[in-house]
């Protein structure tokens, strides 16, 4: 174990209580996890108290307060790692180790836990391992892997020698693939006043990609009625299951996303420019300092105070005020809105959020003009989006197709094998009913069907209440606890849908379900809370028959099922069961 | 107008719901006009000899016998109410949920001060109703019609409660139901 003292390994960070999640990265680093030795060292550095401390490394998944292994595994839970045989992983990893999921060996070598969707869902079942990872995972890859790793190995040469390096598979490209075709410097030139750029993103008609599809011209307006500083922060917290497409273009499009940021920064008149990256896609953090380093030459972007900020793993995070709460190095909690970010956002500036897909197309009508970008797409919903298509397709991967395109086509392109449900959106989305033609005549857009990218196909093998269970329980488990209709109410949703699919439902479950739905879509805090019932409410309205099959109507309505025997076990164990 | 049947039973509770009951003071006079009591501790009627109207539920169900009662109300009475905080969510018994029965039942029986070694016993017999694994809510077993919220809740309320079912609706004032 390093002994170094948490002086010594934060000496490069400033003194800075917003910087938390970065000193708690360099001591986990260091250290392996974070000792209550660490935590008095750091709140005396940092003049916070121990307890500010402490509930942020509570809140995140990736942070440790206990021993957690050498190298800890990370195995992703989401539905498409289940499909593709997450829990055979599972086993053969606790086979191999002697460990159950969630323990760490006795020699402290290797830890077995779980996680919710990486953003690999193209190349399940994945996991990480010390935040690395690796894909297409299977039973031989993970025993020659932890042979290799016993042997003393590196993580990174056996990623490659496995095989199990991410790709970002592009089935469809439209416009962003295209070459950079533009001096970087003519781009800079063509940028006249910040009116202009806000007028241009106006008049493309760009909504934001990250779901709510807010128009991105009408916030950098509204951000500007308030006094600077201002500040642009780009979300690259892609969280929601079965999305993938902001790992693709940090990696391909990098230089547009900062591009984009830079553009936002002199529209809103802006000298701060942060990006937050999850911390699922750590490994891409060199290469987007590198790719920052070499834009430096360029004028638009020196003058811009950058900072890539690491997440540490929270999916509520993705919501726009609990990132900014993360961002200034406290728990990831959503605020209480209005102030909105245009109004109060990072640390009180006025602040504008948008995500990766938005500021690379920023940058892109910027370098094309707008009516280039408005040939495609539809009236409320202009131009292209990037789509993770996942789940039981031949080609799973990206496509970038343009708004309006039909479920139907989105199919033929992507070779859905006889698919029997589709998810647009990820859990937090709709359920669509594929064997029903008309409802694929749908078309993704903001006036029917908005998606924040995530498309996962499930064929007529699947089990649909499987799935369903699967996004619930990843949302009880996300929830962050802050409001109680999230917190509580998802747990209430969750176990009436088990009580459903173990068949001991009733007529009024259904309608209990839909009211508790309601309840906690009108009465949540953040998106989180609001969308979650969707889950239950959409595929009611899919899959109606699904659920009237569970409920056995011949049984007395009143008089609920209830396992007595299994109620007096504990008493009849206590006093032997011949008692009477 | 025949008189409406009121039915009541206190389970794992602690009768305080009832004690509330009779709070009602002359309530109960003008009450006592529209309704009649059958099975319930107030008569000391044990069974159900016929249909009942409105049944009040105080307590959750800790044991086995609970349990039969509980759905013996669910079968006899139109409407079935659960009367406070226990019946609601199972209260102050419920704090033993987390707890395993077998700990419970040691530290209340022979871990007690009074207890005398190797002579005290927990009591079982075969009349005694089994103990469940958990105290569960009324709606967790039977369907439940209204909950009147309290610890207890006050006599007017259970006065205003009746009354206003029996004139088609349980409505009471927000007033009088919001402890907070």
């Amino acid at each position: 174990m390093n002994k170094k003292s948490v002086s010594k390994i934060v000496r490069h960070l400033p003194r800075d209580p917003t910087r938390l999640l970065d000193y708690l990265w360099a001591i986990q680093r260091a250290k392996g996890f974070i000792s209550p030795l660490d935590i008095f060292e750091l709140a005396k550095l940092l003049k916070i108290d121990e307890s500010r401390i402490k509930e942020v490394i509570t809140f995140y998944h990736f942070f440790f307060d206990k021993p957690h292994g050498e190298f800890s595994i990370f195995l992703d839970q989401s539905i498409i790692a289940k499909h593709a045989g997450i829990d055979l992983i599972e086993k053969v990893f606790e086979e191999a180790l002697g460990v159950k999921s969630g323990q760490m060996t006795d020699d402290w070598q290797f830890g077995l836990y779980k996680t919710s969707c990486i953003g690999m869902s193209d190349q399940a079942p994945a996991a990480l391992i010390n935040m690395i990872p690796f894909v297409n995972l299977t039973t031989d890859k993970v025993l020659t892997l932890i042979t290799c790793l016993k042997r003393g190995d590196e993580l990174l040469k056996l990623q490659k020698d496995l095989d199990c390096v991410p790709q970002n598979t592009v089935h469809q490209s439209l416009v962003t693939q295209d070459q950079w075709d533009q001096d970087i410097t003519s781009l800079h030139t063509q940028i006249l006043n910040p009116q202009d750029i806000i007028q241009e993103i106006i008049s493309s008609g760009l909504r934001g990609r990250g779901g709510a599809g807010f128009p991105t011209g009408k916030k950098w307006q509204l951000c500007r009625q308030y006094p600077g500083p201002r500040v642009v922060v780009c979300n690259a917290d892609e969280g929601e299951p079965g999305t993938f497409k902001d790992r693709y273009l940090l990696t391909e499009h990098a230089t547009k996303l900062f591009y984009g940021m830079a553009i936002a920064a002199k529209a809103i008149e802006s000298q701060e420019a942060y990006l937050y990256l999850r911390a699922e896609y750590t490994y891409l953090l060199d290469h987007l300092h590198f790719v920052l380093t070499k834009l430096q030459r360029d004028p638009l972007i020196r003058q811009i105070k950058w900072r890539i900020q690491l997440g540490a793993g929270a999916y509520v995070v993705g919501e726009e005020s609990a990132l900014l709460e993360s961002l200034e190095g406290k728990r990831g909690e959503p605020r209480l809105r209005p102030p909105f970010p245009v109004e109060k956002g990072y640390l009180g500036k006025p602040t504008i959020v948008n995500n990766v897909e938005t500021f690379v197309l920023v940058s892109k009508v910027l370098e094309k003009g707008f009516e280039s970008f408005r040939k495609w797409g539809t009236d409320q919903s202009a131009g292209v989006r990037w789509l993770s298509i996942s789940g039981d397709v031949s080609k799973p991967g990206l496509y970038e197709v343009p708004w309006g395109i039909r479920l139907r086509e989105v199919l033929e392109l992507c070779g859905a094998q006889s698919p029997l449900m589709i998810q647009v959106g990820g859990p937090s989305g709709e359920c669509i009913n594929a064997t029903i033609l008309s409802e694929l005549e749908r078309k993704l857009s903001f006036e029917d069907l908005p998606t924040g990218g995530s498309f996962m196909v499930f064929s007529k093998e699947r089990d649909i209440f499987t799935i369903l269970q699967n996004f619930m329980q990843f949302f009880v488990d996300e929830s962050c606890g802050n409001c109680t209709p999230c917190r509580a109410g998802n747990v209430v949703l969750n176990n009436q849908l088990k009580k459903v699919v173990d068949g001991h439902g009733r007529p009024q479950d259904l309608m209990s379900l839909t009211q508790w739905s309601h309840v906690v879509m009108k009465t949540s805090r953040c998106g989180l809370g609001m969308s979650s019932p969707r889950v239950i409410t959409t595929s009611m309205k899919a899959f109606p028959e699904i659920y009237q099959h569970k409920i056995d109507s011949s049984k007395s309505s009143l008089i609920f099922d209830f396992d007595e025997q299994k109620a007096t076990s504990d008493y009849d164990k206590i006093f032997g069961e011949n008692h009477e | 107008m025949s008189k409406k049947k009121v039915a009541t039973v206190s389970l794992a509770g602690c009768f305080g719901c009832h004690m509330s009951f009779l709070d009602m003071d002359l309530e109960l006079l003008d009450l006592i006009d529209l309704i009649q009591f059958d099975r319930s501790p107030l008569t000391d009627i044990k069974t159900f000899k016929h249909r009942v109207d409105i049944g009040l539920i105080e307590g959750g169900v800790c044991n086995d016998h609970n349990l039969h009662v509980l759905r013996d109300f669910r079968q006899h009475c139109d409407v079935l109410i659960s009367l406070g905080e226990c019946a609601i969510m199972g209260g102050l018994p419920a704090m033993r949920n987390d707890i395993p029965l077998s700990e419970c039942l040691n530290e209340a029986y022979l871990g007690v001060p009074t207890a005398i070694k190797n002579s005290t016993i927990i009591p079982h017999h075969e009349d005694l109703p089994k103990i469940l694994d958990r105290v569960y809510p009324c709606h967790e077993l039977v369907k439940i019609d209204y909950f009147l919220t309290g610890c207890p809740p006050s006599g007017e309320v259970i006065a205003l409660a009746l009354k206003s079912l029996l004139r088609g609706d349980l409505t009471i004032p927000r007033e009088l139901i919001k402890y907070d």
